[in-house]
């Protein structure tokens, strides 16, 4: 047996002298070492908060007090929650064991005893209770790990003080939500100013989620950050998929790619010029008329194969127009009746958002209010959406 | 993810249905290594009957075309439908797996 587990303390009370030498021999003999008595409930009670045992063996019928009010003091105390207290007495009729459970114990040794049963009990126990702690530890530790990764990845998010920049700078409104699921995900997006007149706006999500997913988000993003957009003046967004899925081909094993978007908005052209690896379909919208036209998010996945070609598309992007970025969560989630909300549902969902939207109001929040009203919580990944509108 | 294999004449068949997401991967895994171990010509993967895959179901289809590649075998996709076959489109599979109609 472990060595840790024989050294344990435990507390034996019972207002029987022969009583608490007979169980203290039985667990001797087992190689047990580290045991203490009481003689009735109220010491029982004094000795355990110094002493802290592991275990607790109790006799119920005991004068002062007895050993279920004994039961009931330690589980309300803090560090006694998840104590064993095993119940040792002559008391073990059903309604007297309801009673005995009731009162918090973790078990129930009938006297008179069975030594192997004693001993068998007492390092179930013991080894049980160590597991507990082990995996809540355990636990503890990863949620924190997690809670870093998660403000990590918040980290890689624009700020908000420079999107008030572009906003000024370049004359459109950008809204953006993201909200990161329980797990880790692999979502991200950025916006960077490559000219007076042109920004340079990408949305990407990896494959799968989870750790691998996320660590995989920091890879991407230190690749993109490395290019140095705004110097490089010639390149088109369809130059910068083909440059990234060929850093990331070598990086990532064969089951792990990203898909992405990105794309020039040219507020003096009016235009958008973008490129895809299948990526959503981003979706324009202009709010006057209600017109809904859906981007072509066909690209080969970034890192699948090694010399992807990737292909421009130019669209108009003129004043009240709106562009939609989004992750597939928002089209891959399922209503109450179990229906994915779907491509096709999803463009009706943004017709009728912006056919009942009030003056003020943001277009992004009330779409996600109509898809909050829709789907069951909570959500299995990452959901990000991005609009930008020419003002 | 549930699927069947039909072993014949040295054609190895996994028929798969439900959905192939992040949850299955072991199960694919598992599935991969007795395609693999079949040692057959062509091995083919029919997706008639999943009704949907995520991002993390397409990895683990170019974890088999990968796996069946490494023993000079052959690998063919069988019939998406439905969402399955919009997200093969998008991600242009059809220029990197072998994939029939029916």
């Amino acid at each position: 047996m472990p060595t840790d587990i024989l050294g344990r303390k435990i507390l034996i009370v019972d207002d029987d002298e022969l009583h608490c030498q007979l169980i203290a021999i039985i667990l001797t003999q087992d190689g047990y070492k580290n045991l203490h008595f009481a003689r009735d409930g109220r010491e029982a009670l004094t000795m355990a908060t110094g002493l802290k045992p592991d275990m607790i063996i109790l006799d119920i019928l005991m004068p002062n007090i007895d050993g279920l009010e004994v039961c009931r003091q330690l589980r309300a105390m803090r560090q006694f929650k998840n104590t064993p207290i095993i119940a040792h007495t002559i008391k073990h009729s059903p309604d007297d064991r309801a009673e005995i459970f009731d009162a918090g114990a973790t078990d129930i040794f009938p006297k008179p005893v069975s030594e192997r049963e004693v001993q068998k009990r007492v390092t179930m126990h013991l080894k049980y209770n160590r597991m507990m702690k082990g995996l809540k530890k355990y636990h503890q530790r990863l949620t924190h790990d997690l809670e870093i990764a998660h403000s990590m990845q918040d980290a890689l998010l624009p700020e908000l003080s420079q999107l008030e920049q572009i906003m000024e700078s370049h004359g459109v409104d950008i809204d953006y939500q993201y909200e990161s699921s329980q797990e880790l995900g692999g979502d991200f997006w950025g916006i960077d100013t490559l000219d007076p007149d042109r920004l340079y706006i990408y949305i990407a999500d990896f494959s799968g989620h989870g750790v691998a997913a996320s660590l995989n988000t920091f890879r991407l993003h230190s690749l993109i950050s490395n290019y140095n957009i705004p110097n490089a003046q010639n390149a088109t967004p369809a130059d910068y998929l083909e440059k990234l899925n060929r850093d990331l081909f070598n990086l990532l094993p064969v089951e792990q790619y990203a898909t992405m978007l990105c794309g020039f908005i040219d507020v003096r052209q009016d235009t958008f010029t973008y490129a895809a690896a299948a990526s959503t379909a981003p979706v324009k919208l202009n709010i006057v008329t209600g017109e809904v036209t859906t981007l072509n998010p066909v690209g080969f996945p970034l890192g699948m194969i090694a010399e992807a070609t990737y292909e421009n598309h130019t669209v108009s992007f003129k004043k009240d127009e709106l562009l939609l970025f989004y992750s597939d969560v928002l089209t891959e989630s399922r209503d109450q009746q179990g229906r994915m909300i779907g491509d096709d549902n999803f463009v009706k969902m943004c017709h009728q958002t912006n056919a009942h939207l009030c003056e003020d109001q943001s277009f992004l929040s009330r779409l996600l209010k109509s898809f909050d009203m829709l789907v069951v919580r909570p959500l299995l990944d990452d959901l990000t959406a991005v609009t930008v509108k020419r003002l | 993810m549930e699927y069947q294999i039909d072993i014949t004449k040295d054609i190895f068949k996994a028929k798969l249905s439900e959905k192939i997401t992040f949850s299955d991967l072991d199960g694919f895994r598992e599935m991969v290594k007795r395609m693999v171990e079949s040692n057959s010509d062509s091995n083919i993967v029919d997706l008639a009957d999943v009704e949907f895959i995520d991002s993390a179901g397409l990895g683990m289809l170019l974890l088999a075309r990968d796996e069946i590649s490494k023993v000079s075998s052959n690998l063919t996709l069988k019939a998406p439908q439905g969402q399955v076959l919009r997200m093969f489109n998008v991600a242009r599979f059809d220029q990197m797996f072998d994939i029939v109609e029916y």
